[in-house]
């Protein structure tokens, strides 16, 4: 009797095999945040090099062979951003957003992805740079419409010195918001699902 | 061997062993796929490196999804063609790993071997990442998210100037230039797994990379059934505006998707690497202490006729022929003690008994053969059951036959058969593994050789070869081996009543009595 029906379960076990194969070969499968929404915050700016320099004192002159001597060591560095993103009014996300690369000379890179419930949502974003100097700090308060469009003819060479956007979305289930930089129009732009009213 | 780990390999090959015994009863252990994992994935990839050439006809870098879909929807060939490529990487990634638990359960994966344990390791690395490029040139929900992740993890390395999962966000096009890289990537990694291949087997003699024909053709045909009647489902299109709802996963190669969403990329990185250095270390953690590995084989140099037999039959290259020192002409083995695993394979290859590992040489076998039978009162209608420890004989008294235990059947000199015969004994049953489960991969297939069809060291042509028989059953398939030893004593009985025929006067018994004579 198990004579007769080995070939009928041989050929049972492959049929499993097989099904087992194709059914685990397209297993349905969702994105673990796909009944929410997401905003996405994806954008690239120049760096604004500086060069931080100190005078070397006569002793680590003397440690320095003849030829490497000199007065001032200079570091350069790119200045890092603070970025600040409310969602509804409430902080999300405050941090600080140094330069790419090893020694962070590269540019500054922002990308960030928050989870939102779906629905109507007002989102607050300032990308600033920080100051310069420490005069900058000082003046910052007092910043004139001269040096203001200044600042904007410096970000075309270097970063921007401050972007902001203020938005109100409608975002569904599994959609997503992209903000970006247009370096066109020198202003962070909304693209993707759900955009309903933006303004720099 | 730490003892948890010596508890893991006994209950992995616990585990592999009832599996092994229960396919057998199924398909015989000839054709049970589950032996022939490791030919099985290199006959499949080929497959999958055929269908590929025809898919790259039809594939657009400018295009990707597109022309996917319209493959998909060539209902005669492009659907089924697609589907098989889809299946047979699948399958194959399946049987690589079945082959490479079996390796790690039988203790085959250290000392000569560990060359082979780790570039297989590799190879199932690099096919994992070939099916990742495959999935990503798609273009459907699926390869979006691989992308992204992918992304994810090779930015958090310091490698790249500018973050590349800056390209999956939506912020601009997606350059063609990406899918050509991928198209690149996965065209040119197969040709890595060719030398892969190549260094995975480079210790062995005669690698077998191709499985029996029928089990091919039943395999292969198998995949093209499934391919027919269930294709291949195609997920919608990527939309990087969009999460991914309900779209096809394939398991097999991108089982991780889901449980490294929500991990951050250095937690990926450092459980990712703590994983590979477990599994491709395991081995040497768990590999016996130094004293007790087995020693390899040895050349009595004043014994050895230079015949070349025990190079020929060694199966992991571990002999070579040599110059000798003693000034006779013809060349000499020499074993190499980093290629040998000590299988005694070369002990049962050599007629004058010159070679072997210490205490395992055709001499030691007979002295200990004589110790055996000077144990024992062996009746002529006895049966002496020669076991390898691996197989179902392994595992001591069987329905109350004498069993002689062995490290491989192809470490069996056919001088103790012989031996074992002339003392008397009614016939002699070589308990082997199934042929491509033995631990030293020829094993079962010389000793059928040198005892059925003169191979050296054969069996003389002055022993009854009806009272010798071969068996094979794995560790799980003690009845087996029972059933096989009631046939052999079936037969032994009957063959002795034959013989006791031979003295009977025909004439005189088949003389007409009074009763038959009446009409």
């Amino acid at each position: 009797m198990s004579r007769v029906f080995r070939p009928v379960r041989g050929a049972l076990l492959a049929l499993g095999a097989l099904a087992a194969l194709g059914a685990l070969s397209q297993a349905p499968y969702a994105s673990t945040e796909a009944s929410h929404a997401l905003l996405r915050l994806a954008w690239r700016v120049r760096g604004t090099p500086v060069h931080e320099c100190r005078r070397l004192s006569p002793e680590e002159l003397e440690r320095l062979p003849v030829h490497m001597r000199r007065a001032e060591d200079c570091e350069p560095r790119v200045l890092s951003y603070r970025l600040e993103v409310r969602i509804d009014g409430r902080v999300e996300t405050e941090q600080l957003v140094h330069a790419a690369g090893a020694r962070g000379d590269r540019p500054v890179y922002v990308h960030r992805e928050l989870i939102l419930s779906p629905g109507e949502h007002l989102v607050e974003i300032a990308f600033v740079r920080e100051p310069q100097h420490e005069e900058e700090i000082e003046h910052e308060a007092e910043e004139t419409a001269e040096e203001e469009s200044r600042e904007h003819r410096d970000d075309e060479r270097q970063g921007p010195a401050r972007l902001a956007l203020h938005a109100r979305l409608s975002l569904g289930a599994g959609e997503v918001a992209l903000i970006t930089y247009d370096p066109e129009q020198r202003s962070l732009v909304l693209r993707g699902r759900g955009p309903a009213d933006a303004r720099p | 061997m730490p003892r948890l780990g010596q508890q893991l390999t006994n209950q992995t090959r616990r585990v592999l062993t009832w599996v092994d015994a229960t396919v057998n009863r199924l398909y015989g252990w000839r054709f049970n796929p589950l032996y022939q994992s490791g030919a099985l994935a290199t006959a499949l990839l080929s497959v999958v490196l055929l269908t590929g050439v025809y898919l790259l006809f039809f594939y657009k870098v400018s295009a990707p999804y597109d022309s996917v879909a319209r493959l998909a929807d060539q209902v005669w060939l492009g659907r089924w063609v697609r589907s098989l490529h889809r299946y047979a990487s699948d399958a194959a990634l399946v049987a690589a790993l079945f082959h490479a638990l079996r390796m790690f359960a039988q203790h085959r994966a250290w000392g000569p071997r560990v060359l082979a344990w780790a570039s297989g390791l590799i190879l199932v690395f690099v096919v994992l990442v070939c099916g990742w490029t495959g999935y990503v040139m798609v273009w459907d929900a699926q390869g979006l998210a691989l992308a992204r992740e992918g992304a994810r993890f090779l930015d958090a390395l310091p490698l790249f100037s500018e973050p590349i999962g800056r390209s999956f966000v939506g912020e601009r096009e997606l350059p063609s230039a990406f899918f050509f890289l991928n198209l690149f990537l996965h065209v040119a990694l197969p040709i890595g797994l060719g030398v892969l291949l190549w260094i995975h087997v480079s210790r062995v003699a005669r690698p077998v990379l191709l499985p029996p024909r029928r089990l091919l053709w039943a395999a292969v045909g198998a995949l093209l059934a499934l391919s027919l009647i269930w294709p291949a489902v195609l997920g919608p299109e990527a939309d990087v505006f969009r999460l991914p709802q309900r779209a096809p996963l394939d398991v097999f190669y991108n089982f991780w998707l889901p449980l490294t969403e929500r991990l951050p990329a250095w937690t990926v990185w450092t459980l990712g690497s703590a994983f590979a250095a477990i599994v491709m270390l395991a081995p040497l953690w768990l590999r016996p202490a130094a004293p007790d590995h087995p020693p390899a084989s040895s050349v009595d140099e004043r014994l050895c006729t230079g015949c070349r037999q025990c190079y020929l039959d060694c199966p992991y290259e571990a002999i070579a022929m040599m110059e000798r020192t003693d000034g006779r002409p013809e060349p000499v083995a020499h074993v190499d003690p980093a290629l040998c695993v000590s299988c005694g394979i070369c002990a049962g290859s050599c007629a004058p008994m010159g070679v072997g590992p210490p205490g395992r040489t055709g001499r030691d076998q007979l002295s200990a053969i004589r110790q055996f039978i000077m144990q024992r009162r062996l009746a002529g209608t006895d049966v002496v059951v020669i076991a390898c420890t691996h197989g179902a004989g392994g595992s001591g008294a069987l329905d109350g036959t004498h069993v002689y235990p062995i490290d491989c059947a192809g470490n069996l000199h056919t001088s103790v058969v012989e031996y074992l015969l002339r003392s008397g004994v009614g016939g002699v049953l070589v308990a082997a593994c199934p042929g491509r489960d033995c631990w030293h991969r020829e094993g079962p297939k010389w000793l059928t050789e040198r005892l059925y069809h003169d191979r050296e060291a054969e069996l003389q042509p002055r022993v009854d070869k009806r009272r010798v028989r071969v068996a094979h059953a794995g560790a799980a398939e003690r009845p087996a081996l029972l059933a096989a030893l009631t046939a052999f004593r079936g037969d032994l009985a009957a063959l002795d009543a034959a013989a006791g025929e031979e003295t009977i006067d025909l004439d005189f018994a088949c003389e007409p009595t009074e009763e038959t004579a009446k009409p």
